[in-house]
């Protein structure tokens, strides 16, 4: 204790300069509260929710929003089985063979192609165990891939709008006048 | 216990509170790891089905293999293929336990097990063969095709031989038509035209030839048609699967087959204007007979006579001779008298037909192979390819030793390896291209149903790089060019083929074609068969000492201790080398329902003289080995005969094959008597063991569970006539018996139609459901306690007051009024919309009193968490939850499959139709003794049984739970013919 008393210096004592650096030390702090108030503002109130981080960062917002490409375009196998399918690299360079090449994300994709090294993409929908769940049943009876799936037009990062859990189900099922039979999603 | 200190308890709680805290990284798959391009095909998370042909044994049926995200879960039969037309025996089922077996070979290995790399191996086995200083020789199993060209070349290469031998091998079949037509060939038997079946022995529906091709066969011939059917005898000394199926079942003692089919032969010369060469025939019967013994006990001569009639007037009809195992003289003479029946009554052209002969005329026979190994010296070099000679043939382990080099190709640590000095692991026959030819004129194709899952390399393949290391490159013969690999040679044979099949069609067009149907068919060339004279060797063979007397067909002149021995291979193991899968094992043999081992079976007074009873072990023994077995005490073999089956007793193989019953090979070798096996001797062993068996009894207690119905009975029935079933639908409900309104249902009723005259008990479905449904392998020892999990079984049971046996399928019988719902606390045992009874494993918490409720008793309980070693985990069904502890469950009717037609027509916008849904069972099923269909829809196949068939019945029916499944009766044949 005495030795910190011995090394610290005593404090000017000067008057402006005090005042000028509490107000400076307010003025950040407010400002540091604003950025981060707004930064929590947009991370919560963002349109759709912001989903979990990708390797690459794909936005559906740009790619089913604003250039209006349908789902089964890369989504292929959901009208056909029970799962909508991950798309292929090879669906990606469709496009990006010869779009916007130089973008660096766009390059990184680009790379993966050309080495044949797939994308580690981090899973968002997740279906709990036990349940056989079939997409093309679903789209055959003409919902919308937003019905459960959300407003993917406006998601940068997929977020999964509720949890998939049976009442979940069971309600749409209620409603849709559906069988509700236990088999009919497990085996 | 201490109370636990204050301090201790808080590190506890702090320690916990961390450790969830900081959540250990969950097991589930948190990345989606798509394809960069994907395959054409299969479709990524779709079901795709490959075509091949399965080789579990010779019969050579075509397989259908459900892929799916890179690995196979089910094998079907292929409705395409001409053998067996859909049907898929438990073996072959069990093909896919073969090529994800947990023991299988995965590295090459020197002897005493050190692992080698591939280049080393085939550089160290080259040089052996470049400073040969003896012959190269190759035990092979049986092959036809690009694999035999392959072996074949490579023997001559190094001026050696090649041998391709089957352990069961039917060469007195050969040896027979050989000696009497000049054909050493076994023709096709066309049963399916016949009106009229005489088997010596022949277990033609368990594993004699080609047994999924003749049970469909004989199911149609035996099926009831315009007033009639077709009529089975079965001759010989042990009431066998076949046997039981038999409208008529001859009970005699080994030799004794001999002397009716002689007996018949003559009746047929003097009486009945035999067909053909009348002197030959006669020449041939006098030399027959002079071997032959008498009739044996309780067979008439008017009966032989009447059967020999019956045999001549019917309008077709065969006769077949075993046993599969018999090699000796005694199985040649009853085959020549077999044929020489056929050759009389005018069959040969038309039901045994030489123009189609079977692959297994081009097997070696148990001669061929122990002259070839006897032969082997210090300087040979012996190769083995799929054949196990140490398990399967006496004497061949001291030749092994011997030998200068051994080289094993295979695909699991046998006996044969375990003495090699080079294991070489080849891929696994749903792993490779190939092809096979069971029959002449059916060249099926098999082609890799999944990449490989270990460190193997084609056969055919290790035999062009070894002889290209040793100098020697290879070439087709007749200078048809040098392929690089194997897959080449296949596909130059198949250019060959291709020329001559179909020359008009592009190559790529014949092969895809050929790849989707499994094959490629065509129509053989007629041959025209001639009676040889009798040959001097024939008629001068000795008479055996032991013939003289007649007694032996009795048993006045042996002693107590001895007994004929009856070698029979089993339906499920065969000739031992699928023993290791856990399917196999478990499956129940039909006959007696043993599983996990082998037995011998005794007369009850054979049992009696020697003072043993059922479940002591019995010493048997001859002069080449002594095997221990427990005792079964039965009334169905033979008094004279000790009767074992063939398939275990492994000393290598794998964990589930060792060490586990006796080899009864142990006991087999050229025997030159009256009888196939020649005699045993018999002594108890003073210990007790007993078989562990899944059906306890075969009595049905008066329940009349399984039901016979007279021929003359239903001859006289119309469509709709007998006892109308209650069904399970809402006009089954009736106020005086029932509580609760019969169910609605708007979309399907779900039933089944189970054909028990069609059923031949082989079992095959219950093993396609262990495939389709995920159910675990339990062992030994949890089916001893009753703990048992095979969802489906076929029980044999007798007929009220009589010893014939007949089968029972007995599976969830998906009752309207189940018995099983209203005792659940939980409803995890409730109703479906479909009719199904459903069973929801979450919900259930294991009180077991639906089982306890059950009338059927088809509920099956987990006793524990099943395992499976890896890889086998690859086989199980993805659509199918795996069950847990805990946990009741049943059959679903294949729920999946069902949900899959739904999805299927539903896509392609058109109602479910009657024959989309093809439960596992179902669709294995040789003989269509299963369906499967909507009680809802009036003109399915499943609603016009139940409704009309004259021979319709329910189980327990006085119970009112109003099943879905229907019975139809057995048949029973007016009078023995």
């Amino acid at each position: 204790m005495s030795a910190e008393q011995a090394t610290n210096p005593p404090t000017p004592r000067s008057g402006p300069s005090r005042r000028l650096r509490r107000a400076a030390a307010w003025t950040g702090a407010g400002s540091l509260l604003l950025v981060l108030g707004m930064v929590l503002l947009c991370y919560f109130y963002y349109p759709a929710g912001l989903g979990k981080e990708q390797p690459i960062p794909f936005s559906h917002r740009v790619h089913a929003g604003d250039k209006e490409i349908s789902c089964l375009m890369c989504h292929t196998t959901a009208t056909g089985g029970a799962r909508a399918g991950i798309p292929p690299l090879e669906t990606c360079m469709l496009c990006h063979r010869r779009i916007i090449i130089t973008y660096p994300k766009v390059k990184e994709l680009r790379e993966h192609y050309f080495a044949g090294r797939p994308v580690p993409w981090v899973r968002v929908n997740d279906l709990p165990d036990y349940v056989y769940f079939d997409h093309s049943m679903h789209l055959l009876r003409g919902f919308d891939c937003g019905k459960c799936h959300g407003d993917v037009k406006g998601m940068d990062r997929i977020v999964q709008p509720q949890e998939f859990k049976m009442g979940y189900c069971v309600q749409c099922h209620r409603d849709n006048g559906a069988s509700h039979d236990c088999t009919i999603c497990h085996r | 216990m201490e109370p636990i200190s204050r301090r201790a308890f808080l590190g506890l709680a702090a320690s916990a509170g961390v450790a969830i805290a900081t959540s250990p990284p969950s097991k589930l798959a948190d990345r989606l790891i798509p394809y960069v391009n994907p395959p054409e095909y299969p479709p990524s998370g779709q079901w795709a089905t490959y075509a091949t042909t399965c080789r579990e044994c010779p019969a050579g049926c075509g397989m259908h293999l459900w892929h799916r995200d890179g690995r196979v879960t089910k094998a079907e039969g292929n409705p395409e293929h001409p053998v067996n037309c859909g049907g898929l025996c438990a073996r072959g089922q069990s093909s896919l336990q073969g090529l994800y077996d947990p023991d299988r070979l995965r590295a090459p290995q020197r002897s005493g097990g050190a692992l080698a790399s591939w280049p080393d191996a085939i550089t160290s086995i080259g040089d052996k063969l470049r400073n040969r200083r003896g012959r190269v020789v190759v035990l092979s199993d049986l092959q036809t095709g690009a694999l035999r060209e392959v072996v074949e070349s490579f023997a001559a290469a190094f001026g050696g031989a090649a041998l391709f031998w089957e352990p069961i091998n039917c060469e007195a079949l050969c040896g027979a038509h050989d000696a009497l037509f000049g054909l050493p060939q076994i023709p096709a038997f066309r049963m399916e035209q016949c009106r009229l079946i005489l088997t010596f022995g022949a277990d033609f529906l368990d594993t004699w030839i080609s047994p999924v091709e003749y049970a469909a066969a004989f199911s149609r011939m035996h099926a009831f048609r315009e007033g009639g059917m077709g009529r089975m005898v079965y001759v010989g000394p042990r009431l066998s699967m076949t046997a039981g199926n038999a409208d008529d079942f001859l009970c005699v003692p080994p030799g004794g087959e001999l002397a009716i089919a002689v007996e018949m032969l003559r009746a047929i010369a003097e009486k009945g204007r035999p067909k053909g060469d009348a002197r030959t025939l006669t020449a041939h019967l006098k030399a027959l007979s002079a071997r032959a013994g008498g009739l044996p006990e309780g067979v008439s001569r008017a009966r032989v006579e009447s059967l020999a009639r019956a045999f001549v007037e019917s309008p077709s009809s065969v006769a077949l001779a075993g046993p599969a195992g018999g090699s000796g003289s005694a199985a040649r003479d009853l085959a020549m008298a077999a044929a020489l029946l056929n050759y009389a009554a005018g069959r040969i052209g038309s039901s045994m037909d030489f123009a189609a002969p079977h692959a297994l005329s081009r097997a070696a026979g148990n001669r061929q192979a122990e002259a070839l190994l006897e032969g082997l010296t210090q300087e040979d070099i012996l190769f083995l390819l799929g054949a196990n000679p140490v398990y399967a043939l006496n004497g061949a382990e001291a030749a092994l030793r011997r030998a200068g080099a051994v080289v094993c190709l295979g695909t699991m640590p046998d006996e044969s390896a375990a003495l090699a000095h080079w294991t070489l692991p080849v891929d696994s026959p749903l792993e490779s291209w190939g092809d096979y030819e069971p029959r002449a004129g059916v060249h099926g194709l098999m082609q890799p149903t999944l990449s490989r899952l270990h460190n193997s390399r084609p056969a055919g393949d290790l035999f062009l790089e070894v002889a290209r290391a040793a100098g020697k490159p290879l070439a087709r013969p007749g200078g048809a060019g040098a392929p690089e690999n194997f897959e080449q040679w296949l596909h130059l044979c198949w250019r060959e083929l291709h020329a001559r099949l179909s020359p008009l069609t592009p190559f790529d067009l014949f092969w895809h074609d050929s790849l989707r149907r499994g094959g490629a068919y065509e129509k053989p060339a007629e041959v025209s068969v001639q009676l040889r004279p009798v040959a001097d060797s024939m008629v001068e063979r000795a008479v055996p000492a032991r013939l003289v007397n007649d007694s032996r067909l009795g048993t006045a002149g042996s002693t107590t201790t001895d007994a004929e021995l009856w070698v029979w291979p089993s339906v499920m193991l065969f000739d031992g080398r699928v023993a290791n899968r856990g399917w196999l094992q478990e499956a129940p043999e039909p006959t007696t329902s043993i599983t996990w081992g082998s037995w011998v079976e005794l007369h009850p007074r054979k049992a009696r003289a020697l003072g043993l009873s059922d479940g002591d072990v019995v010493e048997i023994s001859n002069e080449r080995a002594a095997i221990e077995l427990p005792l079964l005490v039965t009334e169905d073999v033979a008094e004279n005969v000790a009767a074992v089956p063939l398939g275990q007793g492994h000393t290598a193989l794998g964990r589930n094959a060792t060490r586990r019953g006796a080899n009864a090979f142990r006991l087999l070798g050229g025997v030159e008597g009256p009888t196939a096996f020649g005699p045993v001797k018999l002594r108890p062993a003073g210990r007790s063991a007993p078989p562990t068996s899944v059906a306890p009894t075969q009595d049905q207690y008066k329940r009349e569970l399984l039901q016979w119905m007279p021929l003359a009975r239903l001859r006289a029935m119309n469509p709709g006539d007998g006892n109308p079933v209650v069904l399970p639908l809402p006009e089954g409900f009736d106020p005086r018996r029932d509580l609760y309104q019969g169910r609605k249902y708007d979309q399907h009723r779900w039933a089944m139609v189970v054909d028990l005259h069609r059923c031949t008990g082989c079992g095959a479905c219950g093993v396609a459901c262990y495939a389709e449904n995920n159910i675990a392998v339990m062992g030994e020892e949890q089916l001893r306690v009753g703990r048992e999990l095979a969802w489906l079984k076929v029980v044999p049971y007798r007929k009220e007051g009589s010893r014939r046996l007949g089968w029972l399928p007995m599976l969830c019988q998906q009752c309207e009024c189940a018995p099983c719902e209203p005792v659940c606390p939980v409803f995890a045992s409730v109703h479906d919309g479909e009719g199904l009874n459903a069973q929801v494993y979450n919900r259930c918490i294991g009180t077991r009193y639906c089982s306890n409720n059950c009338p059927y008793k088809v509920r099956r309980f987990n006793w524990r968490n099943n395992e499976w070693p890896s890889p086998l985990e690859r086989q199980l069904n993805p659509e199918v939850t795996v069950r847990c502890r805990g946990v009741m469950e049943k059959c679903t009717f294949c729920i999946q499959r069902i949900r899959n037609a739904e999805h299927v027509a539903k896509r392609a916008r058109r109602p479910v139709k009657d024959g989309d849904i093809l439960p596992a069972c179902v669709q294995s099923c040789p003989t269509r003794a299963l369906l499967f269909g909507d009680l809802l829809l009036s003109d399915s196949e499943v609603s016009r049984l139940t409704h009309n068939d004259p021979r319709r019945y329910h189980v327990l029916e006085s119970l009112n739970a109003k099943p879905a499944i229907t019975y139809l009766m057995r048949i029973e044949q007016d009078e023995p013919v």
